[in-house]
């Protein structure tokens, strides 16, 4: 009778009993538990339920500014590589950025307010300025490969150059990275300006191979995305001077 | 009949464990409202720079505090906002110092934001920043 019912269930995920009552086996019961926190205690359902008044709200990110911006990224195809071999990275965008190179160089030095930037830097601080004009700067990123998200801590020490380019090494005692080398060549054109972004960072985290790192590289390339819209954006708004000339870099004026 | 009676103890055990867990994540923050609890900080602390036209904090970023509608709107540089994260919400990380006390909200020492205010902010964004 037991046997039965044991290979009954493995066979079917149920146990027949006697008198016919059908009682969800092992599979069921996980398929249950699956359903019920998949589901019922997402956060949408658990926020419903606590938040009957909740109102439905469209935001307008360009509502106040007279630009028209596209509806996805205001930067025009962003041409983004990124390449990984033995744990480093190296990533290559080439874009043309609708906004003066002063302006663009000005909110990407603007390092207490890089947060601007993108939502996935969480923080960003000074630590110290040296006389040699070099900037310690720490940011705290979250990258999010999926559904997986950790957060990564780094502290550069970054320089602008005579050129006009913008150099960043990552000091690797501090943070979640080895090594790592940043440069932001920005060239003017006119009323727009072209950028090459060069970068090969070492993360100090494991990342499993194959599909998590494709999905690291698609991070990437949309936090890339992200980033470079909001750089634009920022720097079309300071140079349009619409609210106030507290924030116009001093070369604009 | 042996595994009819441990199947059945084998469900009541999950359940009893599912209506805990709902009961510990339903009572363990308290649900914050706009109007009780964010509106009245936002208006004490924030509302003199952030008020359109002439406010300080008005005029260089374009964030208006006068209503749920205007701060949802955010700058002119993006929304400050982003409902169920308060990690990423630029509101956040400036009340809460993480872009350094000089460029932390408000500014000054009069009107800094105590911890249990700071907290309501995260709470109140982690919740989905709804207008209750």
């Amino acid at each position: 009778m037991v046997l039965n019912a044991k290979s009954r269930f493995l066979k079917t995920g149920r146990i027949a009993l006697p008198g016919r009552v059908a009682v969800p086996g092992r599979v069921a019961m996980l398929a249950m538990l699956v359903f019920f926190f998949a589901v019922l205690l997402s956060p949408a359902m658990l926020q419903a339920e606590t938040s009957p008044d909740i109102k439905q709200y469209t935001i307008h990110r360009d509502k106040k500014t007279d630009i028209d911006f596209p509806r996805k990224g205001v930067v025009r195809l962003p041409d983004i590589t990124v390449v990984e071999k033995s744990g480093i990275y190296k990533i290559d965008i080439d874009v043309v950025v609708n906004a003066p190179a002063d302006y663009v160089r000005y909110v990407l030095t603007d390092y207490s307010r890089l947060y601007r930037l993108n939502p996935s830097i969480l923080e960003s601080k000074v630590l110290g300025q040296g006389e040699d004009g070099v900037v310690k700067v720490k940011t705290r990123i979250r990258g999010c490969a999926s559904y997986f998200c950790e957060e990564l801590e780094r502290v550069e020490k970054v320089q602008v150059l005579p050129t006009g380019q913008i150099v960043a090494e990552i000091v690797p005692q501090h943070g979640e990275f080895k090594s790592g080398k940043t440069n932001w060549l920005i060239t003017a054109m006119g009323e727009r300006c072209e950028v090459s972004y060069r970068a090969e960072l070492k993360p100090d985290i494991y990342v499993p191979p194959v599909v998590s790192k494709f999905l690291v590289k698609k991070a990437i390339k949309q936090e890339a995305q992200t980033g470079f819209s909001n750089l634009e954006r920022i720097a079309v708004n300071l140079c349009r001077g619409q609210y106030s000339e507290a924030d116009k870099p001093a070369v604009c004026e | 009949m042996k595994y009819y009676r441990d199947t059945r103890r084998g469900i009541f055990s999950v359940w009893v464990v599912l209506v805990a867990f709902i009961v510990c994540s339903c009572a363990s923050d308290p649900v914050i409202g706009y109007r009780d609890d964010i509106e009245p900080v936002l208006q004490q602390k924030c509302l003199e720079c952030h008020l359109p036209p002439e406010g300080e904090g008005y005029a260089s970023t374009g964030l208006s505090l006068r209503s749920y509608d205007a701060l949802m709107d955010g700058t002119m540089f993006g929304m400050v906002i982003i409902p169920g994260d308060s990690r990423r919400s630029v509101l956040n990380k400036l009340v809460e110092h993480r872009a350094g006390a000089l460029k932390g909200m408000p500014p000054g020492s009069v009107k800094a934001l105590t911890d249990e205010e700071i907290e309501l902010f995260r709470l109140w964004v982690d919740q989905g920043a709804v207008f209750n």
